[in-house]
C-alpha cells in the first residue's frame, strides 16, 4: 500500500483578473502522507485555501500535477473526478451547511449523491451524529444550532461517503478558543479511530503545533518550508518559517525596537534546555548578558525553544560567549 | 341574495373576476415552466458559474433584455398574429394568456436568476466537494435553498401578470380589465369602474399576503 496519500508536483494556479493574472501558487511540490495529520500554514493571502482546493480540483491547477491515491487528478474525466471526490471529504470556514433542511438531512445529502439506498444511508447518518455527539440534533435547523455544533454536522457530513481525506479549510476560524479545542480534538481523533487523514489548513501556528505531525508553510505563494513538525518548529530554515514561528511571540522584532547592538538568538532542542548554559556562559566568559526574551515550549514530550540574548558590546567578549554556547550543541543565530 | 346574483351587471363582474384569476395563474404557470430553467441556465452559464458558456448567456440576456423593453400594450398588439395561429382567436380571456406569457417569461427569469444568485457559493462548494454533478447541485442545491425567495419572487411576478392582465381588456382580453374598459372608460360608468379598481386591489393584497406567508414559513434561516 502507497503511504502517499497525496502527491503534488510543481503545482501552479494563475488567476486572470482585471488587475491582471495573479500567480496564487508558484511550482509546489510536496507530499501528504497516509493517516497524517498535515498542516498547512500561512498569513492570509499566502495561497493556502488555493493549495488546498487544488488537492481536490475545486480549483484546477494551471500547470502541475495533483496526485490523489496515485492518480493524476486531470487524467480524470468529469465523471471520475466526482466519484474520487467522494473519497474526500471537506469542511469549511463558515461550515456551509444547507440552510433550509435538517441536520439528519444534511448529513444524507452526501449520501443521496453517492445514491446509497435510503433506509441504509438513514442508518449512516445516525452513526455519524453519534460519531459528533450530536444524535439528539437529528430534527434541528442549522440556525438552531452554535458554530461549534454546526462545524460538527459539516463534520459528519463531510465523512459520509467515508473518505480516506478530510480537508479542513480554516474549520475553526470562526469558532471560540474552547469551542476550536473540541473541534481539533473531534479530528484527531476521527484521525486515530477511522484512520482519516487530516489536513489542516490554518492561520495559527499553535494548532499546526499541537495537532499536526507533518506541515508545509505556504508563503506568498511559494512553498516556504515542508516537513516534521518537530523539525521545521526546531529550526526553521526560511525567514518566512522563522516569521510564523516566532514573530507570534516578539512583534517586537519586527519593528526593530529590540534590535540593538549584538543581539542573537539562542535555539535550544530538548537536549540540552536542562542544562544551566547561560549562566554557564556568564561565568565561563566573565561577562553579563542581558536576556530580552525567552520560550520554551513542549513539542511531542520534548521541550523547545528559542531565547533572545544581549550580548556585551566588546566584540572579542561576544564571541567567546557565542562560541560558549555553541560548544553546548546550541545554535547562535546573529539577528 | 339571489336577486344580486342574478343581476346582470354583478353577474358580468364575477365572471371577470373568474376570468383575471385564470389569465394570471394559467399565465404565470407557463411563464415559470419557461422563466424557472432560464433563470437556472443564465446563473450556470455565466462567468463564474458551473457550467460557463458566454455564447449562451448572452444570447439569453440579449433576448430578454429586448422582450422586456418593448411596453406590454405594444408587445399584446405585435404578438396578435401569433397568438390567433396559437389560440385561432385574440378575443376573450383565454387566448391573452399567450402575449402574457411571453411578457413575464423574461421578468420571471430574471426573478428566478436573482434569488439562485442569493444562495450562498460556500454551499455550492460544499457540494462541489461531495462530488455532486451540476443537475444534483441545481435540484438539491440551488432550487431548495432559494425556495423562500422563489416563492416571493413568484407572488410578485403573479401581481405583474394580473396588471398586464388588466391591460389586455383594450384590446377585448377579457377580464376586470375588459369591463374596466368598455363600462369604466366608454360608458363613465363610475360605480362599476371604482368596484373593478377595489376588486384588483384586493385580489393583488390576497396574492401578496399568502405568497409573503408561504415564503416565511418555509424559510428554516430564522
Amino acid at each position: 500500500m502507497p503511504s502517499e496519500i497525496f502527491r503534488l508536483q510543481d503545482v501552479t494556479k494563475i488567476f486572470d483578473s482585471p488587475e491582471g493574472k495573479i500567480s496564487a501558487l508558484k511550482d509546489i511540490t510536496f507530499s501528504i502522507g497516509k493517516n497524517d495529520i498535515f498542516g498547512v500554514i500561512g498569513r492570509s493571502g499566502a495561497g493556502k485555501s488555493t493549495l488546498v482546493r487544488c488537492l481536490n480540483f475545486l480549483e484546477k491547477p494551471t500547470s502541475g500535477t495533483v496526485f490523489f491515491e496515485e492518480v493524476d487528478l486531470s487524467s480524470l474525466s468529469r465523471k471520475q473526478l466526482l466519484v474520487a471526490r467522494r473519497k474526500m471529504g471537506m469542511i469549511f470556514q463558515q461550515f456551509n451547511l444547507l440552510m433550509q433542511k435538517t441536520v439528519e438531512k444534511n448529513v444524507l445529502f452526501p449520501l443521496e449523491i453517492s445514491k446509497v439506498p435510503q433506509n441504509q444511508a438513514k442508518a449512516r447518518a445516525r452513526e455519524l451524529l453519534e460519531i459528533v455527539g450530536l444524535e439528539d440534533k437529528l430534527h434541528a435547523y442549522p440556525s438552531q444550532l452554535s458554530g461549534g455544533q454546526k462545524q460538527r454536522v459539516a463534520i459528519a457530513r463531510a465523512l459520509a461517503n467515508s473518505p480516506d481525506v478530510l480537508l479542513c479549510d480554516e474549520a475553526t476560524s470562526a469558532l471560540d478558543p474552547a469551542t476550536t479545542t473540541s473541534i481539533l480534538s473531534l479530528l484527531k481523533s476521527i484521525n486515530e479511530t477511522l484512520g482519516v487523514t487530516i489536513v489542516i489548513v490554518t492561520h495559527e501556528m499553535g494548532i499546526v503545533e499541537r495537532y499536526c505531525n507533518k506541515m508545509a508553510i505556504v508563503d506568498d505563494g511559494f512553498l516556504a518550508e515542508s516537513g516534521d513538525v518537530v523539525e521545521v518548529f526546531k529550526s526553521p530554515k526560511t525567514i518566512a518559517a522563522k516569521k510564523l514561528i516566532y514573530a507570534q511571540q516578539d512583534d517586537s522584532l519586527e519593528t526593530g525596537a529590540l534590535l540593538g547592538d549584538g543581539m542573537v538568538r539562542v535555539i535550544f532542542d530538548g537536549n540540552s534546555s536542562y542544562e544551566p548554559i547561560i549562566a554557564g556562559a556568564v561565568l565561563h566568559c566573565n561577562c553579563l548578558v542581558n536576556i530580552m526574551h525567552a520560550e520554551t515550549r513542549d513539542i511531542d514530550g520534548k521541550a523547545f525553544g528559542h531565547m533572545l540574548l544581549q550580548l556585551p558590546s566588546q566584540g572579542h567578549k561576544a564571541v567567546e560567549v557565542i562560541r560558549y554556547i555553541e560548544s553546548k550543541g546550541l545554535k547562535v543565530e546573529a539577528i | 341574495m339571489k336577486e344580486l346574483l342574478l343581476n346582470p351587471i354583478v353577474k358580468m363582474v364575477l365572471v371577470g373576476i373568474w376570468e383575471t384569476l385564470y389569465m394570471t395563474v394559467v399565465s404565470t404557470f407557463y411563464a415559470y415552466i419557461i422563466g424557472l430553467p432560464v433563470g437556472t441556465i443564465l446563473v450556470l452559464t455565466a462567468d463564474g458559474g458551473l457550467y460557463p458558456m458566454k455564447a449562451l448567456n448572452s444570447l439569453l440576456n440579449f433576448a430578454i433584455n429586448f422582450i422586456r423593453s418593448v411596453p406590454f400594450l405594444i408587445l399584446l398588439v405585435a404578438v396578435i398574429p401569433f397568438t390567433r395561429k396559437v389560440a385561432g382567436t385574440t378575443l376573450g380571456y383565454k387566448p391573452t394568456v399567450v402575449p402574457l406569457v411571453i411578457a413575464s417569461a423574461p421578468f420571471i427569469s430574471r426573478v428566478v436568476e436573482s434569488s439562485l444568485n442569493e444562495v450562498d457559493k460556500g454551499m455550492v462548494e460544499a457540494a462541489e466537494s461531495m462530488g455532486a454533478s451540476i443537475m444534483q447541485i441545481v435540484m438539491k442545491v440551488l432550487l431548495p435553498e432559494s425556495l423562500p425567495s422563489l416563492v416571493t419572487g413568484a407572488s410578485i411576478a403573479m401581481t405583474t401578470i394580473l396588471g398586464y392582465s388588466a391591460l389586455a381588456g383594450f384590446t377585448g382580453g377579457g377580464g376586470l380589465g375588459d369591463i374596466a374598459t368598455r363600462y369604466g372608460y366608454y360608458r363613465r360608468r363610475n360605480d362599476i369602474m371604482s368596484a373593478t379598481v377595489i376588486l384588483l386591489v384586493l385580489i393583488v393584497q390576497i396574492f401578496q399576503q399568502v405568497g409573503f406567508k408561504l415564503a416565511f414559513s418555509r424559510d428554516k434561516r430564522k
